[in-house]
């Protein structure tokens, strides 16, 4: 009985050093393959009321208005993750490739600039 | 009712109150382990895909504290494996004088000689790096008191006989001493991995780098009732629950065999 005891120990031992080299050698592209990576970009102060971000970043909704995904950090999740938040606002002028939007994101914003891969509300990475 | 019978309900009584509070004890012990097992799979698996996929930090505390345990108590065992043959078979002035400082050192609380081991590490160029942490604790005491009782019942015999063949006092440690000691040894080299595993205040002394610190203490930064919160702690709690069930009897040998 101790042997199988002592068999079982040796498995569970094996399988436990086997998940955690697993891990620590492609645990970063576990977590690639997991959540969208996404690029961001500041966006800039133009006036009190308005800022300036890429085109790219800005998105439609059926009825035409216009959002854009900000990555913002949760409590609920760990370091390395953030969570894609949809924020809605008045498209004043596109010039240049440069969006005018009105200002419901600050400057301190992570607006992000692949917005058609990311679920709302979903865990993303921000790419180095 | 004879006086005969009487001892015997009395005895049955004791013994089912006796069983009844150890197994009270048992439950007091295993609950909390259990309870922080079941809590980290109470969001599935997400606990654990938390802390072994998003927290990389985690995953390399994990490793620094395998690191650390590993060698201490490797290094314990051949430091005090080698004090042990000379404290219990070797004649010389002022053995039992120093024998006696290993155990007043024991003796003191750790908290006493952590200042010192700053001093030290500070000297010698060791603080903030493993090798920092990995030397106080190989020349620990304990093991050196726990291998010594257990050489001293190791006969004379044996190593007389040994001297026979070969003069080289390491053949005869390796060779002879050290298959009749397995068990001893063995079980000096668990407690001693799991203290080193479970130690926070002397990392938090002598180390200042986070990226060095071992899970002990990287699992403070967690928070507490989250799912990877438990799901940490078990993955920290798994290691040496498995090497007590790999080593159990060589434990229990070499705690009993050698009255300790």
């Amino acid at each position: 009985m101790s042997k199988i005891i002592k068999y079982i120990t040796l498995i569970l031992l094996a399988v436990y050093f086997a998940v955690v080299t697993v891990f620590m050698i492609f645990g970063a592209d576990i977590r690639d393959a997991l959540s969208p990576n996404v690029d961001i970009v500041y966006p800039e102060l133009v006036s009190f009321e308005t800022v300036l971000v890429p085109e790219s970043a800005v998105m439609y909704d059926d009825e035409g208005a216009a959002y854009v995904f900000v990555a913002v950090k949760d409590k609920n999740y760990p370091e390395l993750a953030y969570k894609a938040e949809r924020k809605n606002a008045v498209l004043f002028e596109i010039k240049d490739g440069m969006a005018e939007i009105s200002a419901i994101i600050a400057p301190s914003d992570k607006v992000i600039l692949n917005p058609d891969d990311v679920p709302e509300g979903k865990r993303v990475v921000i790419r180095k | 009712m004879t006086g005969q019978k009487r001892t015997h309900i009395a005895k049955t009584v004791g013994n089912i109150i006796g069983s009844a509070i150890m197994v009270l004890i048992a439950l007091v012990v295993v609950l909390p382990v259990v309870t922080v097992i079941i809590s980290s799979f109470k969001d599935g698996l997400r606990g654990y895909s938390d802390f072994f996929v998003w927290n990389p930090e985690m995953l390399k505390a994990l490793l620094n504290s395998i690191i650390i345990a590993v060698c201490t108590s490797t290094g314990t065992v051949i430091i005090s494996f080698t004090a042990a043959f000379v404290f219990a078979k070797l004649r010389f002035k002022g053995k039992n004088l120093l024998f006696y400082i290993y155990i007043i050192v024991m003796m003191m609380p750790f908290q006493v000689t952590l200042l010192p081991q700053y001093m030290a590490a500070k000297a010698i160029h060791t603080y903030d790096t493993q090798l920092g942490m990995i030397l106080p604790g190989i020349f620990a005491p304990f093991s050196v008191f726990l291998l010594t009782q257990i050489m001293k019942t190791v006969p004379d015999d044996i190593i007389e006989a040994a001297r026979l063949d070969t003069d080289s006092s390491v053949r005869i440690l390796t060779r002879v001493i050290a298959p009749t000691m397995r068990p001893g040894i063995i079980c000096a080299w668990v407690l001693c991995f799991t203290e080193q595993w479970n130690m926070v205040a002397e990392p938090l002394i002598l180390m200042e780098t986070e990226s060095k610190y071992p899970l002990s203490v990287m699992l403070s930064k967690l928070t507490p009732g989250e799912a990877v919160a438990f799901a940490a702690t078990t993955v920290f709690i798994l290691l040496p629950l498995f090497l007590y069930g790999l080593f159990e009897s060589e434990i229990i040998e070499g705690l009993e065999d050698y009255k300790l």
